[in-house]
């Protein structure tokens, strides 16, 4: 007798529900919900289901409204069993008034959450809840697999087909032997068939995402967090849509490297801006040119010819000289599928008070530039000071132009 | 005398067996338990996990509900949050070919732990098995369950919920049987209101009969004003003609419900009663009980126990399980029942004793301690309780000062802090015996949820068909001291609760509760929003 009384339906079902909440939670900011450190996603536990079931607890609101400002102070619920040390006005917990899953703020009884860790697959689903266009490869013919729908008479015997083998073999004794009795298995040499492969192709392309990372000295932690959860949504999202999707990541200060991933989801800021450097590299990488790079990697030679290049550039966009940056990014842009810039701004009080928010120079001069680039799509910008605001970003980036 | 049958993932363990029959041999002799035939299987952690999940059902409903509980019980044994060492189910009955019911119950143990422990968990489940047969409360929620044998019950609703999942799709069988699950909350536990409603129909019909009969033996009144009369009322019997206090009666009876809908109200009326009726309302006097056995077979028989594998007993007991600001329902139940059981050995009960008011005297009129005489007091009580009854009658002032002075009764207090808004802080407020006997009484009230009722005229009520529920609390307030303003109801589940009962009736619903001011006011929910009405007293 087996003890399994879970089966696959109720696996199945909660499933679903996982998937329902999902799009719940896409409601609250991806950015909220997900921390990435060293290129993965930090094991953060989020409440998934909950069971609402009655209870005694304060009325922090009427039924169907809005929770109210008014404080109305005092005890409140029926009264408590408890047991361990302490004494007559001890406190022994606080309920935030927040604290909406779970147990409600001062209620009875209500059912635990259970806490899943964040995984890949399930960040994958708050991303397709942005609702954000899905992106077309470039077309390209791309082998796909064999087909084997000819027929020949030649061929390796790994490709003999018995079925056709069988039918040639029965044809040949009905027209060259009626009278005989006919036999199943009679072959001779010429009644080997065998199937002829073809070579199918598919219009597609690979991709080429290539992080452009700004860390000079004036990137705050906070910015740095906003990059890499950018950085992190922005693969997965070109994964979605290509087959082959290759990362490349550049870090820039005033020097310029491509690094590895684990380099570049680790780095510290230090040392001043200069955004030449980086698409000087851009440039090398194009044309075919050696580079800086850190040791171990190998030179990347990219051809827009046979992959969509894509370029996600994330800076706070304090560069010492940005006329020369914005004409060294006119060779580049005409190789792009897409040119992302993300200028992140902290919302620290000191740093509004040194950098007042507004578009820096270089965003100012691309803008200008590239009037046309920007008009339809290809180049995309966006202001980010808040973790908040990783959902507008994305639709920003990847999105309807509207 | 009763028989075991032991197996290890299906197979029959014959050591076992022959322990655990040893066990059942000393108990029932030294202990006077009576038991049915048990079932043992001994289990690794994934599948007792799904056993616990499941309530010790082999079949269950096939919801998300069950898959969470399985992963929330498994991570918190693997993270050794909890521990779970048995678990009991009242199997029910197996119609033999004589038509007699064979009861027995199955009692399903995890394979990784030691033998000593093994050992007292064989024991302890003995106490759940003799409560669950003789206690007059388990006894009661198994017949209310409609079968004799829960398992049979659950299998059925089990094929039902397959069949819905079949017929209407996943995704509306998933709506209702959530619905069912929120709704299940406002059913008070141990209420069922069927077996009586059925008698009072009976009643009704059997007046009507007679009314019948009387009217068609009248010789003056003319012919087509007697067929008047015998002529049905619209809607008559459909509605209760008195208050009802159990929602699912007003569902399954008086809505408008397709076959399937009202199949699965019925049927989880049936397990509700089981399920939600059996554990919460004895759990104290079930877990004490049991543990109190385990610690007198522990420490007396030395046969199946040795002196050093006692001590790993103690270390494994001091090591147990940590209720941090909660009540141990082991612990209380434990210390509750010992008490009782040393209370009579030493003859501390009695007109006699009471009488006898200084403290030196009452010293000196103590007995020798018979445990036995104590343990059948013992017997007496966990086969005549329930967790109510038991604190209500024994939790007395002597036994708090002595046993239980760390129990404490809080209240929640509404704060405002200027960096975090509004705040709940839970705050102790007092540690006399009164106060605390009250919080815990409370608690036993309907497992510590708000009672709830329709009354008379509250399933049809404006006359179109719409459900009206109470709030119970006058006699709260009266029976505990309360204010009426404490009473109040967490707005986010009463909206849950309103909108699942709409998921059904498809008619607007109304609750009478009171606000934070202590005023009556009605909550109506139409299908689409919800609004509030005070009411003028």
């Amino acid at each position: 007798m087996s003890y399994n009384p879970v089966g696959q339906r109720a696996r199945g079902e909660y499933e679903r529900k996982l998937k329902e909440r999902d799009g719940d939670l896409v409601k609250k900011g991806i950015g909220r919900l997900i921390k990435v450190e060293n290129g993965k996603p930090v094991p953060v536990s989020i409440p998934i289901l909950f069971n609402p079931r009655i209870r005694y607890g304060p009325r922090t609101r009427k039924a169907g409204e809005e929770e109210s400002s008014e404080k109305k102070g005092g005890r409140t619920g029926p009264p408590r069993q408890g047991g361990g040390q302490g004494k007559k006005g001890d406190i022994v917990k606080i309920i935030t008034g927040k604290d909406k899953e779970g147990k409600g703020a001062g209620g009875e009884g209500g059912e635990d959450p259970v806490y899943e860790t964040i995984t890949r697959e399930r960040i994958a689903r708050y991303v397709e809840g942005l609702e954000l266009e899905f992106l077309k490869p470039g077309s390209m013919l791309k082998r796909e697999g064999w087909t084997y729908e000819n027929i020949s008479k030649n061929g390796p015997p790994s490709l003999l087909s018995t079925k056709h083998t069988l039918e040639e073999s029965i044809l040949r004794q009905i027209v060259f032997n009626p009278d005989k009795e006919l036999v199943i298995g009679d072959f001779t040499e010429g009644d080997l068939r065998f199937r002829h492969p073809k070579v199918k192709y598919k219009k597609d392309r690979d991709a080429v995402l290539i992080h452009v990372r700004d860390i000079s000295g004036s990137i705050t932690k906070e910015e740095l967090d906003i990059g890499y959860i950018i950085s992190y949504l922005t693969n997965l999202w070109i994964e979605k849509c290509y087959k082959g999707v290759r990362n490349i990541y550049v870090l820039h200060n005033e020097i310029s490297w491509q690094a590895t991933e684990k380099q570049y989801y680790s780095v510290r800021s230090t040392g001043g801006t200069n955004f030449t450097k980086a698409y000087e590299l851009l440039l090398a990488m194009l044309n075919g040119k050696d580079y800086q790079r850190k040791e171990g990697l190998e030179q990347e030679i990219l051809n827009s010819a046979e992959k969509d290049i894509y370029v996600m550039n994330i800076t706070d966009g304090e560069d010492v000289t940005p006329e020369r940056a914005v004409e060294l990014l006119g060779n580049v842009m005409p190789h792009l599928t897409r040119f992302c810039y993300l200028e992140t701004a902290s919302s620290g009080w000191i740093s509004i008070l040194i950098n007042p928010k507004g578009p820096s120079k270089f965003q100012q001069g691309l803008i200008k530039k590239f009037t046309a680039e920007e008009k339809s799509g290809k180049i995309r910008v966006y202001n980010m000071s808040d973790l908040d605001q990783v959902d507008e970003a994305l639709k920003k980036f990847y999105g309807k132009k509207t | 005398m009763t028989k075991v049958l032991v197996d290890r993932n299906g197979v029959i363990d014959s050591k076992h067996t022959e322990l655990f029959q040893k066990i059942i041999n000393y108990c029932e002799k030294n202990y006077k338990l009576r038991l049915t035939d048990i079932r043992a299987h001994i289990l690794p952690l994934d599948q007792l996990s799904e056993m616990v999940a499941t309530s010790g059902f082999t079949r269950a409903p096939q919801t998300w509900q069950l898959m969470q509980e399985y992963l929330k019980i498994k991570r918190q044994k693997e993270l050794g949050n909890i521990t779970i060492f048995e678990m009991v189910s009242a199997a029910g009955g197996i119609l033999t070919k004589k038509n007699e019911t064979l009861d027995y119950t199955d009692v399903y143990i995890f394979d990784q732990d030691t033998s000593i422990i093994k050992k007292l968990v064989m024991a302890h489940s003995l106490g759940h098995v003799h409560m669950l047969t003789n206690n007059v409360f388990n006894i009661r929620a198994r017949k209310r369950a409609g079968y004799y044998s829960p398992q049979t019950a659950m299998m059925e609703l089990t094929d039902m919920v397959e069949r819905m999942y079949e017929n209407k799709g996943g995704e509306r069988t998933t709506k209702l049987i959530d619905a069912m699950e929120v709704i299940s909350s406002i059913v008070a536990v141990g209420v069922d209101d069927f077996s009586e409603m059925d008698k009072v129909i009976e009643k009704a019909e059997e007046e009507r009969v007679h009314e019948r009969k009387s009217i068609w033996q009248e010789a003056e009144t003319p012919f087509e004003d007697k067929i008047r009369r015998l002529l049905p009322k619209k809607n008559a019997g459909l509605f209760p003609d008195r208050r009802v206090n159990n929602i699912f009666y007003i569902l399954e009876k008086t809505q408008r419900l397709d076959d399937d809908e009202k199949e699965l109200v019925h049927a989880y009326r049936m397990m509700f009663q089981y399920k939600h009726g059996l554990i919460p309302e004895t759990k104290i006097t079930h877990e004490g009980f049991s543990a109190l056995l385990d610690l007198r077979f522990g420490q007396e028989c030395s046969e199946i126990v040795p002196d050093w594998e006692m001590r790993e007993y103690i270390k494994h007991r001091t090591e147990g399980m940590e209720h941090i600001r909660e009540i141990n329902p082991y612990g209380l139940g434990f210390k509750l029942l010992h008490d009782i059981m040393m209370r009579q050995a030493q003859g501390e009960y009695g007109q006699e004793y009471e009488s006898i008011t200084k403290g030196y005297e009452r010293l000196k009129a103590l007995k020798k301690p018979d445990k036995e005489k104590g343990w059948e007091k013992v017997l007496e009580v966990v086969e005549s309780c329930n967790d109510y009854n038991l604190i209500s009658q024994h939790f007395d002032e002597r036994h708090f000062r002595t046993y239980a002075r760390d129990l404490y009764a809080s209240q929640v207090e509404e704060w405002e802090s200027w960096f975090q808004g509004r705040l709940y802080v839970e705050q102790i407020i007092s540690k006399e015996f009164e106060d605390v006997k009250n919080a815990l009484l409370f608690h036993q009230v309907n497992n510590g949820r708000p009672l709830f009722y329709v009354p008379l005229g509250g399933a049809n009520f404006i006359g179109v068909g719409q459900i009206l529920i109470h709030h119970e609390i006058d006699p709260l307030i009266k029976q505990f001291s309360l204010e009426r303003k404490v009473l109040t109801l967490d707005v986010e589940s009463v909206e849950a609760v309103l909108k699942a009962i709409v998921v059904f009736t498809k008619r607007p619903v109304h609750l009478k509760t009171v606000d934070e001011d202590g005023k009556d006011i009605y909550i109506t929910y139409n299908g689409i929003k919800f609004s509030e009405t005070e009411l003028k007293r």
